[in-house]
């Protein structure tokens, strides 16, 4: 994306528009996670429970919302002719937004899937969960660059609210089927977290699909030639 | 710009933070001496008085929240300085860093004093004998990961996010309303929002420190975080307490009495009070709390506001104090433990001794090093 560079005081202007559109809704993120924390904190089972759906939930929300918010609604609620009228190229624009959601999505995750790795380590829950928990989060990422990638090659709602649909029904499978995988199932009591070859095949393949959708998408918007 | 605002240095601000923090010492010294804490306790010892329980739960009542009006009305003056940006690193290299660095320096630190107590106490208390008991198992339980006596700065850098959060989120107009209340009104709303977090913990109210954000901790002491970051941006919201301030001082005492009068002998579970005597103690706990932080902050301001060369001396040397005094407080009294001298002494001398060592350590290791650039704050 050489094209990208030679604008790169407006794409960091795009970005930062981005960031302060999106700050109340960050801000209510960070408050969720907080308590999302302190819920698993109080360390019975039945608040573990209830933070870790609630940690899945919002892992999903954060990335739908971005999507929806700063690419779907921006030609929605016609801002794009603004856009059209600054100095910017469409892989200029096409790039802003693949930076800042990805910032946006990207480092909440990190920090959500760390809290919940030093939650395992630390209480007595089994460390043998740690590779479901880590695939499980792997695949919402996945997800998450599917429908970012369906949003921005097609600015489209009612696209990107489908793949957004086909994924998240897909999870629900996705964690039956791993934990119904005799390979990982019966390590999740053990004491300490266990990889074997399958969950790393697993783990490599959403890796790779989560990577080659980006790459494919950066590809694809390097042929914008227009906005529209 | 109003008086807190100026440029003028607010001694009592300093002042209060070196008393606090001399008070942290002699409130964790006074912990072995407690009937109270005695089952609980790492380093408690054999001899033990009410009066030491006396003192120290009636300082842990108001210590801890004046910390945190003061790192509210730090935040705000930071903020209003500085801006967000310089904020954030300000913080990161004067909260996060000695976190992250004295943390497990500590956890080893404590470890290790621990060893040295069950190797060589003789007259062993009901903590070392149950750590020896969990040690002897054939398969020893791994040591839950905390913070120690550094909550305090975890829950800050949580307090920090959420101030940033409701800087975003909350509606100026509900800041002016509450900081437009009369003094009864808002003593009424402090001490009401207490009630529910302090319900949800033991009496009196424990330290937050394992690794996870207590919620209850982040509720009541952003409580008093909030006031101080509103004493900042409108002083008048502490100063109304001050015309009748010896009644709120009064009122914070006598229900402190009572409060310690209901207090369980014992620190174990099933001696805590249930139900409505629970809530009773609550009512007291969080009425005394509020108004002996309010009357701290104060007496402060009106008697502490000048610049002396000792307060401003324990005041650059107490970050320092804070983040060694535990460990080195234990090994002081484990070696005291099978001494025979009276309880008041070995107070004094384990007190003293960990206050001195501390502050050779902090001209041996700090004031000279790099480490004076995270743990002595600039003015100082």
């Amino acid at each position: 994306m050489t094209t990208t560079i030679h604008n790169s005081q407006m794409i960091k202007h795009l970005v930062m528009k981005d960031w302060a559109l999106m700050k109340k809704s960050i801000a209510a993120y960070m408050l969720a996670g907080i308590v999302t924390l302190g819920i698993m904190g109080m360390a019975t089972a039945i608040t573990f429970n209830i933070a870790a759906i609630l940690m899945i939930t919002l892992l999903i929300v954060i990335g739908a919302r971005s999507a929806i918010e700063s690419i779907v609604n921006e030609k929605k609620e016609q801002t794009l002719p603004f856009i059209l009228s600054l100095p910017v190229t469409p892989q200029d624009y096409a790039f802003a937004k693949l930076l800042s959601n990805l910032v946006l999505y990207f480092v909440p995750w990190l920090i959500l899937v760390l809290g919940m790795l030093v939650i395992i380590v630390s209480t007595p829950i089994y460390n043998g969960v740690i590779p479901l928990v880590i695939l499980v989060s792997a695949y919402i990422l996945a997800a998450y660059c599917c429908y970012l990638a369906t949003a921005l090659l097609t600015y489209s709602e009612g696209f990107t609210i489908s793949v957004m649909i086909v994924t998240n029904l897909l999870l629900n499978g996705f964690i039956i089927l791993i934990m119904r995988l005799p390979e990982l199932n019966q390590t999740f009591e053990a004491a300490t977290a266990s990889w074997n070859a399958t969950s790393l095949l697993i783990l490599a393949a959403l890796i790779t699909f989560s990577a080659a959708i980006l790459l494919l998408t950066g590809i694809l918007q390097k042929r914008l030639t227009s906005f529209l | 710009m109003n008086s807190l605002q100026g440029s003028t240095r607010l001694f009592f601000m300093d002042n209060l933070r070196a008393i606090a923090m001399i008070t942290g010492i002699f409130f964790h010294a006074a912990l072995a001496y407690s009937p109270m804490a005695h089952s609980i306790w790492p380093s408690a010892n054999p001899q033990n008085h009410w009066l030491f329980d006396l003192f120290a739960w009636g300082s842990h009542l108001f210590r801890m929240p004046v910390f945190f009006v003061m790192a509210g009305f730090f935040c705000a003056l930071v903020l209003k300085k500085s801006g967000g940006f310089t904020f954030m690193k300000n913080r990161l290299i004067r909260i996060a860093l000695p976190l992250v660095i004295f943390l497990p320096i500590l956890s080893i630190a404590m470890m290790f004093v621990i060893q040295y107590g069950l190797e060589q106490v003789q007259n062993k208390n009901p903590f070392l004998n149950f750590i020896q008991m969990l040690m002897a198992l054939p398969e020893p339980p791994a040591a839950p990961l905390n913070t120690m006596h550094l909550w305090f700065l975890y829950h800050l850098l949580f307090l920090y996010l959420l101030t940033y959060v409701g800087h975003i989120l909350l509606s100026a107009k509900l800041a002016i309303w509450f900081t437009s209340r009369k003094p009864t009104q808002l003593l009424l709303l402090l001490i009401a929002a207490s009630i529910p977090a302090l319900y949800a913990v033991s009496v009196p109210f424990p330290a937050p420190e394992w690794v996870f954000p207590a919620l209850w901790a982040l509720w009541f002491y952003g409580l008093f975080f909030a006031l101080g970051y509103g004493f900042f941006t409108k002083p008048k919201l502490i100063e109304q307490f001050e015309e009748k301030l010896p009644l709120w001082l009064v009122i914070g005492l006598i229900t402190y009495l009572i409060y310690y009068y209901l207090l369980p002998s014992q620190l174990f579970p099933e001696q805590q009070p249930q139900g409505l005597v629970k809530l009773a103690i609550i009512v007291l706990e969080a009425t005394s709390a509020v108004l002996l932080t309010l009357s701290a902050v104060l007496y402060a301001k009106r008697y502490l506001n000048s610049n002396r060369a000792f307060m401003r001396y324990i005041s650059k040397v107490s970050y320092w104090v804070y983040i060694v005094h535990l460990p080195l407080l234990f090994f002081i009294q484990f070696l005291l433990i099978d001494v025979t001298w009276h309880m008041s002494i070995k107070f004094l001398v384990s007190s003293l001794a960990t206050l001195t060592i501390s502050i050779i350590s902090f001209h041996l290791l700090v004031s000279w090093t790099w480490l004076s650039r995270m743990l002595v704050s600039k003015s100082s």
